[in-house]
């Protein structure tokens, strides 16, 4: 339990349910009159959001105390040396598997999914290059070869 | 009569050779799936559709649905057997379906006794898996004969129900849950409304007009959102795994746990047809019903074989009468058996009262393909409960990445678009985040499957009644359904308000 990220979601998900009430309202424009138009569903769990989101800001207002014990009892664990090297390779891990993301289509299937096994196999645990290469290469060869060649998918192999 | 018939053709379709290596596959993952802490069955299903939908493309769409589903359930139930296994040896429960079993079973592997522990909750979960088929086959007729006279105000009503169960229990604040299945309905709004054609929230993105894909939300908050978990709580660390022994439990042992295998298979039977409870539940009431009605009740706790069999029977029951809800009505009751409906769907096989007529294959098939893998299931599980053993050795420095690159070739698979791909991880992201502060993301993945489907029943209903919304309480099914989808919200709610301790499930 968190207050801050309560207390913010709930006014995300309140912006969330205004957001779809609003832009419902012109959908149910458009149409022709019939008895219920596609922008009544949508209109419903827009406020239902915002209904919901009040409740749950009052809920944090309501038990500020219990979550205050809470966090005290978090952040002893959360600000040691450990979960800050934790963040990093996370912050790493997300990276990497952004940039796999936006290249895999670029420079194709192979190298993007070897090399980001490899980058993060090694950022998890620093041992052996070797063991990780190997793994890497075998997992990236078995789907393609199994996927493309096998079973006749379809991915975007090398980029040349 | 019609019901045996049915299902011999079931076991002539179950027992082709193609079938039986689907589900021979699909128990074997779905084993590993329960073993490996890090993937549940949630996200072991979902990672398996795309891989499923490729081994089956060059076959009929109806067979390649039966074959598909037969792999799935597998896992499903395939995972049940194997979450024990971690339990037993670690004290690490490898699903949270079978966190009471560490109470006894890790106690018994301290003692010596690992290997009787597994064996019982192999044995135990075999019982427990052929008595909710025994269910399942009975149930299903009735059930459907009375299904198919629903309404769609009934429908829509149902639908609500079984959102509202899932939501209900599914997390520490009914109000958060009730948020995600919001958030889920209105992700299931977006794309080209299939009544009027209006695009809706696309704002001229082409890649939102075929709507949100479930599989790549699904593999997202699950798969990726537990893999960021454990990198963030550095939850990689191996540990001391005890030793197997002799896996021939004795005579004892095999007395004392007859009886609360029997209990567990029936209580878990019963509570999995419920919407929203499913298997974490079930195994803990099980437990606590050792608790109460064991005679030998005193030595719970203390490596007594009774702590093993009966939540295991138990979870294994649940997840076969979960089965029910979703082949009968089309309400899936938990997160897994959404995602099932899920794949279903992407095979235009649509759950519910007329599958049973319209495509007898497709159940009655699954139906003794289950039968068949929960004898695999036994037979596999004891002799080969050391080798599983061995798996948890897996290092997870390995074992996370590529999680990930699953995730990403199986989305990528189906889907083909980078747009989806990045929807991915910032699923996993949003996955972490929520789940971290006690927003459960199972009601999200619900309601984004079921939300199409119950506004289409809405609008029907409302076309029929000519737009008058009390049509919803005048159709005697439907207001009760809506009545005890409301009893389902407010009655935990009202036990938290008077200070009682209200069993979750985590699971989904």
């Amino acid at each position: 339990m968190n207050l801050k990220f309560d207390k913010i979601s709930s006014l995300v998900f309140f912006i969330l349910g205004l957001f779809i009430f609003l832009e419902s309202r012109k959908i149910s424009q458009s149409t022709l009159d019939t008895a219920i138009g596609p922008g009544v569903f949508p209109a419903v769990i827009g406020i239902a959001l915002m209904v919901l989101s009040v409740v749950l800001f009052i809920e944090t207002i309501k038990f500020k105390k219990t979550y205050k014990i809470i966090e005290k009892e978090t952040e002893k664990e959360s600000n040691d040396e450990e979960s800050q090297s934790n963040k990093k390779v996370f912050f790493i891990i997300i990276i990497s598997t952004f940039l796999y993301i936006l290249l895999l289509e670029k420079i194709g299937y192979v190298i993007t999914t070897f090399l980001f096994l490899f980058v993060a196999f090694q950022t998890l645990e620093r041992s052996k290059w070797i063991t990780s290469f190997i793994v890497a290469a075998l997992f990236t060869g078995t789907i393609y070869v199994g996927f493309v060649k096998i079973l006749g998918g379809n991915l975007p192999g090398l980029p040349f | 009569m019609d019901t045996i018939n049915y299902l011999i053709d079931g076991f002539t379709v179950a027992l082709s050779w193609y079938n039986i290596l689907f589900a021979l596959l699909g128990v074997i993952i779905g084993t590993l799936v329960g073993v490996l802490p890090g993937i549940g069955p949630m996200s072991g299903v979902a990672l398996l559709i795309p891989v499923t939908a490729t081994l089956t493309s060059g076959m009929p769409l109806e067979s390649a649905a039966t074959s598909s589903i037969i792999l799935l359930a597998g896992v499903y139930y395939g995972a049940m057997y194997g979450g024990s296994t971690t339990s037993i040896l670690l004290n690490t429960p490898g699903e949270s379906s079978s966190v009471v079993t560490t109470l006894d079973g890790y106690q018994m592997a301290q003692q010596g006794r690992a290997g009787s522990a597994l064996a019982i909750a192999a044995i135990g979960s075999f019982i427990a898996g052929i008595v909710a088929l025994i269910g399942l086959i009975l149930l299903a007729e009735p059930l459907s004969k009375l299904a198919i006279d629903f309404s769609p105000a009934d429908y829509f009503s149902l639908m609500v129900l079984g959102l509202a169960a899932v939501s209900g229990l599914a997390g520490k604040s009914i109000t958060k849950a009730l948020i995600m299945t919001c958030a889920g309905l209105f992700l299931g709004t977006i794309g080209i409304d299939v009544v009027t054609g209006v695009a809706r929230f696309t704002y001229n993105q082409s890649v939102l007009y075929s709507g949100i894909e479930f599989l790549t939300v699904a593999v997202g908050l699950f798969a990726l959102g537990e893999v960021f978990k454990t990198i963030l709580e550095k939850d990689y660390k191996q540990e001391e795994i005890s030793k197997i022994n002799r896996i021939i439990p004795t005579k004892e042992e095999m007395k004392d746990s007859a009886a609360p295998i029997a209990r567990g298979s029936i209580l878990g039977f019963l509570l999995g047809v419920l919407p929203g409870a499913g298997a974490t539940l079930s195994s803990f009431f099980a437990y606590s019903l050792e608790k109460k009605v064991n005679k030998k009740r005193d030595k719970l706790g203390k490596g007594y074989i009774a702590g093993v069999a009966a939540p295991e029977s138990a979870n294994n029951a649940a997840s076969g009468g979960a089965m029910i809800p979703l082949l009968t009505l089309g309400i899936p009751g938990s997160g897994t058996t959404a995602i099932l409906m899920g794949a279903l769907i992407m095979y235009n096989v649509q759950p519910g009262p007329l599958l049973f007529e319209e495509k007898p294959n497709v159940v009655w098939g699954l139906i003794a393909s289950m039968f068949i893998g929960n004898v695999m299931l036994l037979i596999l599980n004891l002799p080969l409960v050391k080798v599983f053993a061995k798996i948890i050795d897996t290092p997870k420095k390995y074992l996370l990445p590529i999680i990930i690159a699953i995730s990403i070739f199986g989305v990528y698979a189906v889907q083909y678009t980078t747009f989806d791909l990045i929807l991915l991880l910032v699923c996993g992201i949003l996955g972490y985040l929520l789940s971290k502060n006690d927003f459960p993301v199972a009601p999200l993945v619900l309601a984004l499957i079921l939300g199409p489907i119950m506004e289409s029943n809405m609008r029907r209903a409302l076309t029929i009644s000519n737009g008058d919304y009390s049509v919803f309480i005048k159709e005697p099914f439907s207001l009760a359904f809506l009545i005890i989808a409301l009893l389902w919200i407010f009655i935990p709610l009202l036990l938290k308000m008077r200070g009682k301790n209200v069993v979750i499930s985590d699971e989904g």
